[in-house]
């Protein structure tokens, strides 16, 4: 489903951040990113949310060769895939509900199903509360499940989340790898990066490990040198 | 009522806000040119009417010994009336000539002993009149006549007239462009000012032309808003200045225009929305072209 083949990024005509990397994630897998600060988790996430394109080697999503896709097609290709970004980047003007309703409105979904969907998400995070409320009302934490149900509400194929339980506590954090369980089991591949050895050594699952810009796959309860 | 939704917040930023102003004024100056071309037109047309039906002939006077004036003006009247395409034809009275000459000559000149030449006036009907055979038969059979089809002052109101409009349109132009470049300018700092939202949308699987969409929707909006102002604007001072300049001031020109020339005028508000709309989306979809 995802396979990276020799893959390196840069940004401009800077020094590569990611060098070499090769993998390749089974449909339905969940895996967490981890590594040091700097390591280019953040860079890989972006090669996967095809924010942007590897400076060389070969990138297959969902089984087609990203280099050979037209705009409209990434397009198509983007809406198959959920993020949750560490800054959230939720949209200001936008209420609660409008924010989560986004990916949803770019699929074309009725209005009706949308309120519906949303609304029911939004309760089931704990925020069904603050549907109408603007992003800079809510806390950190509230912020964060904005971002996190944005990211899931149209059942992704793909889920890429980084640091998604920085803001939150145990409790909240638990319940939302729960959530993230819930949508791996329902098919959707997984690749959460995170620094919380805690959360990593409850929830078994096999990790990605960035180190120097390159890439290593540890099996499930294996800590990186 | 169909509810549009922005994704992007650009009804709040300074460089939407001021894209009505600067439409309302070009579409202001626009309507103002174009009227004032179509006045031009119409005025320039409504002489050339006026002036292509009517013709005169002059017939000086001869030495003494020659024939009678009056009596060649009694042969150039039958000469005229007999000939196809002429309506009608009128000797003027001496004393309508003398008052044609006395701005000339000031009203105490004793115009009298002047030997001024008389003066026919000949109306045209339609095309039909051949003009070349009528002075060629003049020339022969009444001689010191001299026929005056205004050909040349005609020439000169056209070409006059076809300058003014030509500036009055490259006026137009100018402003449009102008107003284009005020699109591209406001659209341009409107990416930069959204520039991580519209990233976000991107990355999210926003189509470059729903992106662009809500850019083209927005630049529609405050055109139409800015276009109806300078449009209202522009058709206030069009009537004061028509009840200024109108047919008791004296001048050979109406402000009036009609019906089929105020749709144009009404014209000026659609195109400037539109071209907005249309400049919006282009500017956003070569911005776009660069995201990954």
């Amino acid at each position: 489903m995802i396979r990276f083949d020799s893959v390196g990024m840069r940004y401009g005509s800077g020094p590569e951040v990611l060098r070499d990397i090769t993998f390749e994630l089974a449909p339905g897998s969940f895996h967490f990113l981890t590594g040091p600060s700097g390591a280019g988790k953040s860079s890989l996430l972006r090669l996967l949310y095809l924010a942007h394109r590897p400076s060389r080697g070969l990138v297959t999503l969902f089984d087609k060769d990203i280099s050979s896709l037209s705009r409209p097609e990434l397009s198509l290709l983007r809406r198959r895939i959920g993020v949750v970004f560490q800054d959230f980047r939720l949209i200001d003007h936008l209420s609660t509900l409008d924010n989560v309703a986004l990916p949803l409105r770019l699929a074309g979904a009725r209005e009706d199903q949308i309120r519906e969907h949303v609304s029911e998400l939004l309760r089931w995070v704990g925020l069904g509360d603050h549907l109408e409320a603007r992003p800079p009302t809510l806390s950190g934490g509230q912020q964060q499940r904005v971002a996190i149900a944005r990211a899931v509400i149209n059942r992704p194929s793909l889920l890429l989340a980084d640091e998604p339980t920085g803001n939150v506590d145990d409790r909240i954090g638990t319940r939302l790898l729960h959530l993230f369980e819930e949508l791996n089991r329902l098919g959707t591949t997984i690749v959460i990066a995170t620094h919380n050895e805690a959360l990593i050594e409850r929830f078994n699952h096999p990790r990605l490990h960035l180190q120097g810009g390159h890439l290593d796959r540890l099996p499930p309860g294996a800590k990186p040198y | 009522m169909l509810k549009i939704h922005y994704d992007l917040p650009l009804h709040r930023d300074s460089a939407s806000r001021f894209l009505p102003w600067i439409t309302g004024l070009m579409v202001f100056l626009g309507v103002m040119s174009l009227a004032f071309a179509l006045v031009l037109g119409n005025a320039a047309s409504s002489w050339s009417q006026a002036l292509g039906s009517s013709l005169t002939v002059q017939i000086l006077p001869l030495a003494p010994g020659k024939p009678g004036q009056d009596e060649r003006v009694r042969q150039a009247l039958d000469l005229l009336r007999e000939t196809p395409g002429v309506s009608a034809a009128r000797a003027l009275p001496k004393s309508e000539s003398e008052k044609l000459v006395s701005p000339w000559l000031g009203s105490n000149a004793s115009l009298s002993d002047l030997p001024l030449p008389t003066l026919v006036d000949v109306r045209a009907d339609g095309t039909s009149l051949n003009v070349a055979l009528l002075r060629q038969r003049l020339d022969a059979e009444i001689p010191g006549s001299v026929l005056d089809d205004h050909g040349n002052w005609l020439g000169e109101v056209s070409r006059a007239a076809v300058t003014v409009q030509t500036l009055a349109f490259g006026a137009l132009a100018l402003i449009a462009l102008t107003a284009i470049l005020a699109v591209i300018f406001a659209v341009r700092a409107g990416l930069q000012l959204n520039r991580s939202t519209v990233e976000l949308l991107h990355i999210m699987g926003a189509s470059d032309r729903y992106i662009a969409r809500q850019f083209q929707r927005s630049a529609a909006g405050n055109a139409s808003r800015g276009g109806l102002a300078g449009l209202v604007l522009a058709v206030l001072a069009l009537f004061a200045a028509q009840r200024i300049v109108g047919p008791q001031s004296g001048l050979p020109i109406r402000l009036a225009l009609p019906l089929t020339d105020c749709l144009w005028l009404l014209l000026v508000p659609l195109a400037a929305t539109f071209f907005a709309a249309l400049t919006a989306r282009l500017t956003v979809l070569a911005t776009l072209k660069r995201l990954p």
